[in-house]
């Protein structure tokens, strides 16, 4: 049913959520289990439906621990003309990344980590946080222009 | 190294793998659960519809057994019965040619004797008389008969309780008296208008 592939895409997914290695590693198994009690109408869609799962639950983690991650209000007027691809044109090396990485919330995270990794468009992203697309796009332009910056802070930096 | 974050980002996810142990402990923990619970929601109805329906033909073939089996030992307990009176050819009660005169010796019966069209088929048979015996338990009248070829038969009127009654052959419904062979009888058992009749005469030999 999960071969050592989809774990570690599973995996990665979780990681993109969590700040923390040991955290993503118990969502992961929360989410299996979760996956195990309920499983999908078609092994097909299994991908899907397990991050869809495991969003929830860490969802519900985040309630049930007070977690809070503040998230700017929407600004869709301004996000019209933006799209994922407005991402591409940024250029950043590892430690920038990692830098850059730490100050980021959990959803601008998880719209790296599909948009990057799994290849999702702006509307899939949107479909599966559930979320509107100007919403998302949102999030991209206010995530876009805080990652220039912050690579252009820590190559300034760096060279100082 | 600069590089388009798409790719710098697709680099850092590479690298955040599960470890071998992580992966057994993930897939043993699968595997344990995957008999029960891995099944979709659609193989689950197929796999209760497959059992609801392997139940109902077993139940159905369990009763139908089971009522062939009731049945066919029934005809088989009436077959024995009748084979036993007619060899052991009692005296009779009443002797007489007359068929309304030995209708009319039956009136301790819980039902009224009737004349069957076969037994008064023209045949050269001729009615010798009858007595009073049982089948299943239950008073019945037995007519012996002179056959035209020498033989004697016996004929049995009876009424069965109806969880009985439902399961011989029903000549009126186009059912086909039910045939049993036994120690040289030929048994010919089926109901008219409620009533139970039999037939009992040596059988024939195939030549």
């Amino acid at each position: 049913m999960l071969d050592e592939q989809l774990l570690n895409r599973l995996y990665r997914y979780c990681r993109a959520l969590c700040r923390e290695e040991a955290d993503a590693y118990d969502l992961l198994q929360s989410g299996l289990e979760r996956c195990l009690r309920h499983p999908p109408a078609s092994q097909d869609k299994l991908f899907g439906y397990a991050i869809r799962i495991i969003r929830n639950i860490h969802r519900d983690n985040w309630r049930r621990d007070r977690i809070v991650e503040f998230e700017p209000l929407d600004d869709e007027q301004g996000a019209t003309d933006l799209d994922v691809n407005t991402l591409e044109s940024i250029v950043i090396d590892g430690d920038q990344l990692d830098h850059v990485w730490r100050k980021l919330t959990g959803l601008e995270r998880e719209i790296l980590f599909l948009w990057a990794v799994e290849g999702y468009t702006t509307g899939d992203i949107a479909a599966h946080i559930g979320k509107a697309r100007g919403s998302i796009l949102s999030t991209i332009h206010r995530m876009r222009k805080r990652i220039s910056m912050d690579a252009d802070d820590t190559a300034a930096g760096g060279r100082a | 190294m600069n590089q388009p974050l798409k790719q710098a980002l697709r680099e850092k996810f590479e690298k955040m793998e599960l470890d071998s142990g992580q992966i057994r402990s993930l897939q043993e923990r699968i595997g344990a659960d995957t008999p029960q619970k891995t099944r979709g929601f659609a193989p689950r109805i197929l796999a209760v519809a497959a059992a609801v329906m392997i139940s109902t033909l077993s139940a159905w073939l369990g009763w139908t057994w089971h009522d062939a089996r009731t049945t066919g030992a029934l005809l088989n307990a009436i077959t024995a019965e009748v084979v036993e009176n007619h060899l052991k050819q009692k005296p009779l009660d009443v002797e007489s040619s007359s068929l309304p005169d030995v209708i009319g010796y039956f009136d301790r019966l819980d039902f009224q004797l009737l004349q069957s069209p076969r037994i008064a088929s023209g045949t050269g048979d001729k009615l010798m008389g009858g007595r009073y015996c049982s089948v299943q338990g239950i008073s019945a009248a037995q007519l012996r008969i002179s056959n035209g070829d020498g033989t004697i038969s016996t004929w049995y009127e009876a009424w069965l309780p109806p969880e009985q009654m439902g399961r011989i052959p029903d000549r009126l419904s186009g059912d086909s008296p039910a045939i049993r062979i036994a120690r040289g009888i030929q048994v010919s058992i089926w109901k008219e208008t409620g009533i139970l009749f039999v037939e009992a005469r040596p059988a024939v030999a195939a030549p």
